[in-house]
């Protein structure tokens, strides 16, 4: 460290030093930072998780306008246009009676022989209608729906992804226990953390008030002390990258295609980004944490 | 007694030749009680000045109140042109890497070599590594020390320890130089020992105020002398003829 600014240097064996003089504290704090995030990440990844499967599920959904029987092939053709250009309104697939009974004899075939007893058109016109990316919420679909019954020829209104609403509201849900239960965590984290800077700032009274007759700055004599939180937080981070990266290792051959879903550690990018974040979020509550205490612990 | 003259008087901007001012100075701790009383006072610099009084005389206060580690309850303190009573504590740092300050207990860094813990005055103030490595060793020198510079301040005897705590007050060369009974913890041939590095200091320019309760020290070295009793300045006697 001879090279660096004499400020700097002094900053970092400082915060070394305190770090290896106090094992236990330091070791308290960076487990239970670990711990933090391990069970904040994983929420977060279970959680983003679930909203792929519900984007990917949202993705398949159609809503079926059944069309008045009465309106020719024109009249459709012209009602498909006017549904296309409505707001959030990705793609509309006009599907006549010959491709409605083509589609319903290649499904079912001969376990339902009801089409060949009845005669003419037995299938009634429908509009596929396929949300944008940014209408599959439920409620932009009520509307959606509310928009396409209004239209003239639209006789009624099929819409088979009740599901999906059910499923948004359990995912909205969980949304909230998730920020809820991440910032008492984030608290707790936060406040032990706090505590073994403080503890830090009291076994070292001696050193800091040498640093004070000496003319040190308060940011000079808060340095170290936001560096031991720096660093143990992005020791935490780490631990809890590796921790929730051997959890979905050993967890793979046990669930099988059941953690497939568990988009966030799909890939090698994914993979770094997900840690990075663990190792940034790591950081920041350790030097939150430590500039709190420092704040309250250095009051000349 | 010599009496300082009105505020700002001299007119210098950063103290001039009398770096040390105070006018009607006390400090109350309780309501009614003093330990220090309307001192009014005057140092100049490269002075050596004894403060001396029985043990809760107001030595110690006259000392903390000089590098602002308390304030004044009434009158005004003037170090190098400042007025100390009125200072932001964001400015204290500042005040401090003017003055150099020696205590009985030495208040080194156990952890720290005597290398690393002289050369911390210079650190605070971001001085160039190799700067502050030759400025530290040039005072290591000076109070006898380089060959002990890499080690730790408890392989040193109490004499040595004192020693670097004045190498650590003098090295970022402060204009003023307070030592609080820095011979308290010494015997007598160390306490000249040390005694003559602070003379050498103030020779050198430094302004020097050393509290002692140790009369036969004050009578040896015939420098001026501040004599307090219950916290006021009853005599403030010139220097011996010859020094």
């Amino acid at each position: 460290m001879r090279g660096l600014p004499s400020r700097i240097r002094w900053a970092v064996s400082a915060a070394l030093g305190g770090l290896v003089a106090n094992p236990v504290t330091t070791a308290v704090a960076v487990i239970t930072l670990s711990a933090t995030l391990v069970l904040v990440g994983g929420f977060w990844m279970a959680l983003s998780g679930l909203e792929t499967v519900l984007d990917r599920a949202a993705g398949q959904m159609r809503i079926v306008a059944w069309v008045d029987e009465s309106l020719d092939a024109e009249a459709r053709e012209a009602l498909r246009r006017r549904v296309a250009e409505l707001p959030g309104v990705a793609a509309v697939d006009l599907v006549d009676p010959g491709e409605a009974e083509r589609r319903f004899r290649e499904r079912f075939g001969a376990r339902f022989p009801i089409l060949d007893v009845l005669e003419g058109e037995p299938l009634p016109a429908s509009l596929e209608i396929v949300p944008g990316a940014g209408a599959r919420a439920p409620e932009a679909v009520a509307r959606l729906r509310a928009a396409v019954s209004e239209l003239p020829g639209v006789e009624e209104l099929g819409y088979g992804s009740e599901w999906l609403e059910r499923y948004a509201s359990v995912l909205d849900l969980m949304r909230g226990l998730a920020v809820g239960i991440g910032a008492v965590l984030v608290l707790a984290t936060l406040l032990i953390v706090g505590s073994t800077i403080r503890l830090a700032v009291h076994a070292r009274r001696e050193e800091l008030e040498i640093l004070d007759l000496v003319g040190a700055s308060r940011a000079f004599i808060a340095t170290p002390f936001l560096l031991e939180g720096l660093i143990e937080g992005v020791a935490g981070g780490l631990l809890a990258a590796v921790g929730l990266r051997l959890a979905v290792a050993l967890a793979e051959p046990l669930l099988g295609d059941g953690l497939l879903w568990l988009g966030s550690f799909e890939g090698p990018g994914p993979r770094v980004a997900s840690g990075l974040a663990l190792v940034a979020a790591g950081g920041l509550l350790g030097l939150v944490g430590s500039a709190a205490a420092v704040a309250g612990g250095l009051e000349r | 007694m010599s009496r300082p003259g009105r505020l700002g008087e001299s007119g210098e901007a950063a103290g001039g030749d009398v770096p040390i001012r105070m006018y009607h100075v006390s400090k109350s701790y309780l309501a009614g009680s003093y330990a220090l009383r309307d001192v009014d006072l005057e140092v100049r610099r490269g002075e050596f000045v004894f403060v001396t009084g029985a043990s809760g005389a107001g030595k110690t206060t006259l000392l903390k109140l000089l590098f602002a580690a308390e304030r004044p309850s009434e009158g005004q303190i003037i170090i190098r042109g400042r007025n100390v009573a009125r200072l932001r504590s964001r400015a204290i740092p500042a005040l401090r890497r003017q003055i150099g300050v020696v205590f009985q207990d030495f208040k080194l860094l156990t952890a720290r070599t005597v290398e690393e813990n002289v050369r911390i005055a210079l650190d605070v103030v971001g001085t160039p590594a190799r700067e502050a490595r030759s400025r530290t060793f040039r005072v290591l020198k000076q109070v006898g020390l380089q060959h002990r510079r890499h080690h730790r301040p408890r392989s040193l005897s109490g004499g040595e320890q004192q020693r670097v705590a004045i190498a650590r007050a003098l090295v970022h060369a402060p204009e003023i130089l307070l030592a609080d009974e820095p011979t308290g913890n010494l015997d007598p041939e160390l306490t000249v020992e040390i005694m003559d590095l602070l003379v050498a200091a103030a020779t050198a320019g430094t302004t020097v105020l050393v509290a002692t309760h140790d009369l036969p020290l004050v009578e040896r070295y015939r420098r001026r002398t501040l004599h307090l009793a219950g916290g006021r300045l009853v005599e403030d006697r010139p220097a011996g003829p010859g020094v």
